[in-house]
């Protein structure tokens, strides 16, 4: 089949995953002493990054170095991004890459004033990153900091779900470093926006009720697969199945937060099967229960930040990957989680007993 | 080095990858009531099974059905395997192939007398297929049981390291449909046999300290990436890096458990970076407390499994899953019946 022409970025968007692909190589032994040569060499000097809570923004090569990156390699020496998923392309004249997976290292040193744990720690991530010229200019991540606090002892959030490490996709493929089909990679545009459009409104419209009906399942089977996995972030946790999605996350979410509107988005990115659509915020709503998150309702109009990915299969979503700055949300809510660790007023894990 | 009988490659090792791809992926798409058609399409009807505890060995499809599969899909109607691996190979003249991976599903009746959770459940295994003229002759099957029912909030042991739903390996490759190169399993098999033969010996001999000691460290580090990753079934828990593993998972084993017998693995299959060992482990239990369980001096027999990832020349990833039921039942602890019994030691 002949290429399409008119798609011009095949071979920007080649050359700029290629140097994403590495710096996640050259981020496998990268230490806080040599942060500044690695900024130098793939950030523009103004780049600028939006950060989850409590990093929010920061300007510049030096800012990130020092008030992110460098402490955060403190705390986790051997950080290695375990990636699961690489993908890219142009959001609104902008080229983007998209990386995804879990931050994997052994918790060492203290960090954002959590106590280390001494053990191996999966954190999920997601980071978006515009090239210009064959450097970041803009970049955007969420890490799952609420996985991290459960993993270092912490319990805040009683989920509906249970939250584990996330895998990948099951077909482990998500990891696109060369050309991509550009039709394939529209009809997966195309399909994202329609499930995350008209989808999600069909569904508040139908005003359903907290046990999934008829009704809901048949919105829900317009976009979504029957096995669909939905992977949510700590505090929502993982569901399998349609039903299972819409009784464990979706229809207590709506009852939590009403009126919940799309906002601007960062960038929505597709490629091939696999569709990132993330904004920092681009979700508002009204908190108006306690289904989900277990506070009592407080009318407060809050914002969300955070990123999906979809994996397409025919015309269907098949998995979903959902990652919310939920410490974000609590603190808007009135929990400041970091400050009850600091406190030590935060609630932990009790002690497993011993068998014998 | 002694040559390897193991080899890659063989004529029939595409085809028997797809038949396992093809019987894992319907899997999805049987009901307790098809499922023993589906086995019969797949399997010979006189097929040896040796599984886990409790299921333990069987022989036919008939049995297989009514022991594991039927009561399995009841208790996970929307059951689906997520492949992590999928080899092939010949060891001693016979076909083998591999399939590891979780089995997802959710949990909506007891199974194995566990109450069920109606929440989405990720049961980690590794299937061992022996096939012949295609079909499965012989199978060993490994669950990890003991996460199943930590998910079910049952707990019963001491972890060592963080029990974790385990993700795939780190390049997302260990599905290998087609063909590969024989030369690449070869190597991948020269450093198992010597990691085993050469450095696990040696670090067995060594003098044990709980935390590890330069000479523990060197002879480890000449056979794994310094950030190696180390996955354990439930109980053990995974940990990443050679000072982790050796000071959270390896050296407090060796403290507790002696290995009494040096067995060779029983089947070795290699493709790419990837090699699968499967085998028996002879221990007896007479050390330092482990698992929260002081030394009981009993004797154990356990089937273990290893998938190891090859990076350059040193392993980067091992993915370890025993039959932790197996194991902790030989130690006069039997999990199902305890849960049975509602003597557990804590319900999450």
């Amino acid at each position: 089949m002949e290429k399409p022409n008119r798609i011009p970025d095949q071979m920007t968007r080649v050359r700029n995953k290629n140097i994403a692909y590495q710096m996640v190589d050259d981020f496998r032994h990268l230490t806080s002493d040599g942060v500044d040569e690695y900024l130098d060499r793939y950030y523009e000097q103004n780049t600028r990054f939006t950060g989850f809570h409590p990093f929010d923004e920061i300007n510049g090569r030096k800012a990130v170095a020092d008030e992110f990156l460098k402490p955060y390699l403190v705390a986790f020496p051997d950080a290695r991004k375990h990636v699961q998923f690489l993908f890219g392309g142009e959001s609104d004249g902008q080229d983007w890459v998209v990386i995804a997976g879990n931050l994997v290292g052994n918790f060492s040193e203290k960090w954002l004033d959590i106590p280390p744990s001494h053990q191996t720690t999966w954190v999920r991530f997601v980071e978006f990153l515009e090239f210009q010229d064959g450097k970041v200019v803009r970049s955007a991540m969420i890490i799952d900091l609420l996985s991290l606090l459960r993993q270092a002892g912490y319990l805040f959030v009683d989920p509906g779900a249970p939250e584990i490490i996330t895998p990948g996709p099951e077909t482990n493929d998500g990891i696109l470093l060369g050309e991509t089909d550009p039709l394939e990679s529209l009809a997966s545009r195309k399909m994202c926006e329609a499930a995350i459009g008209r989808g999600a409104m069909m569904l508040r419209r139908a005003k359903t009720t907290a046990i999934p009906d008829d009704i809901a399942m048949i919105i829900m089977r317009l976009n979504w697969h029957e096995d669909m996995m939905w992977y949510g972030p700590d505090g929502a946790g993982t569901t399998k199945g349609i039903y299972d999605y819409l009784a464990k996350w979706e229809l207590p979410w709506e009852l939590t937060m009403t009126g919940v509107k799309n906002g601007d988005q960062l960038a929505l990115v597709a490629e091939d099967k696999f569709v990132c659509w993330g904004g920092f915020p681009n979700l508002s709503a009204k908190h108006t229960g306690s289904e989900v998150l277990g506070i009592p309702a407080s009318d407060k109009i809050i914002s969300i930040r955070n990123a999906n990915i979809f994996c397409c299969e025919g015309e269907f979503v098949l998995e979903q990957w959902c990652l919310f700055d939920m410490v974000d949300l609590l603190n808007q809510l009135g929990v400041d989680v970091l400050k009850q660790i600091r406190e030590g007023t935060a609630k932990r894990k009790v002690a497993v007993l011993v068998a014998s | 080095m002694t040559k390897s009988k193991t080899c890659s490659g063989h004529r029939n090792a595409v085809k028997n990858k797809q038949i396992i791809k093809a019987w894992s992926d319907d899997l999805r798409y049987v009901t307790p009531d098809t499922v023993g058609e589906c086995l019969n399409k797949y399997w010979d009807k006189d097929a040896v099974f040796h599984g886990f505890q409790p299921i333990g060995d069987l022989t036919g499809t008939t049995p297989l059905c009514d022991e594991l599969y039927r009561p399995y899909l009841m208790a996970f109607p929307n059951a689906k395997k997520h492949l992590h691996f999928l080899l092939a190979g010949t060891d001693n003249g016979k076909e083998w192939v591999v399939v590891g991976g979780n089995l997802v599903g959710n949990f909506m009746e007891p199974w194995l007398g566990i109450p069920p959770t109606k929440l989405s459940t990720w049961v980690r295994f590794v299937e061992l297929y022996e096939m012949q003229d295609g079909k499965i002759i012989r199978a060993h099957l490994l669950y990890d049981l003991l996460s199943l029912l930590n998910q079910a909030g049952f707990r019963f042991f001491n972890a060592l390291a963080p029990e974790i739903i385990i993700p795939g390996p780190i390049p997302n490759n260990g599905v290998i449909m087609g063909q590969s190169d024989p030369a690449d399993a070869t190597t991948s098999l020269t450093l198992e046999e010597n990691w085993r033969e050469i450095g696990l010996r040696q670090l067995q001999k060594l003098e044990k300290t709980i935390t590890p000691n330069k000479p523990a460290l060197e002879i480890v580090n000449e056979y794994f990436q310094k950030d190696m990753m180390w996955y354990g079934p439930d109980s053990m828990g995974s940990t990443k890096g050679v000072q982790n593993y050796l000071s959270r998972k390896e050296l407090p084993w060796q403290l507790s458990m002696h290995e009494t017998e040096f067995k060779k693995p029983s089947v070795r299959v290699a493709e790419n970076d990837y090699v699968m060992t499967f085998g028996e482990m002879n221990v007896v239990h007479n050390g330092a407390e482990l698992f929260g369980l002081p030394a009981s001096g009993k004797h154990i027999l356990v089937s273990s499994c290893h998938i190891y990832r090859r990076e350059g020349d040193r392993f980067a990833e091992d993915f370890c899953l025993m039959d932790m039921t197996g194991f902790f039942q030989q130690l006069g602890i039997d999990v199902l019946k305890r849960v049975r019994e509602q003597r557990f030691f804590q319900r999450v």
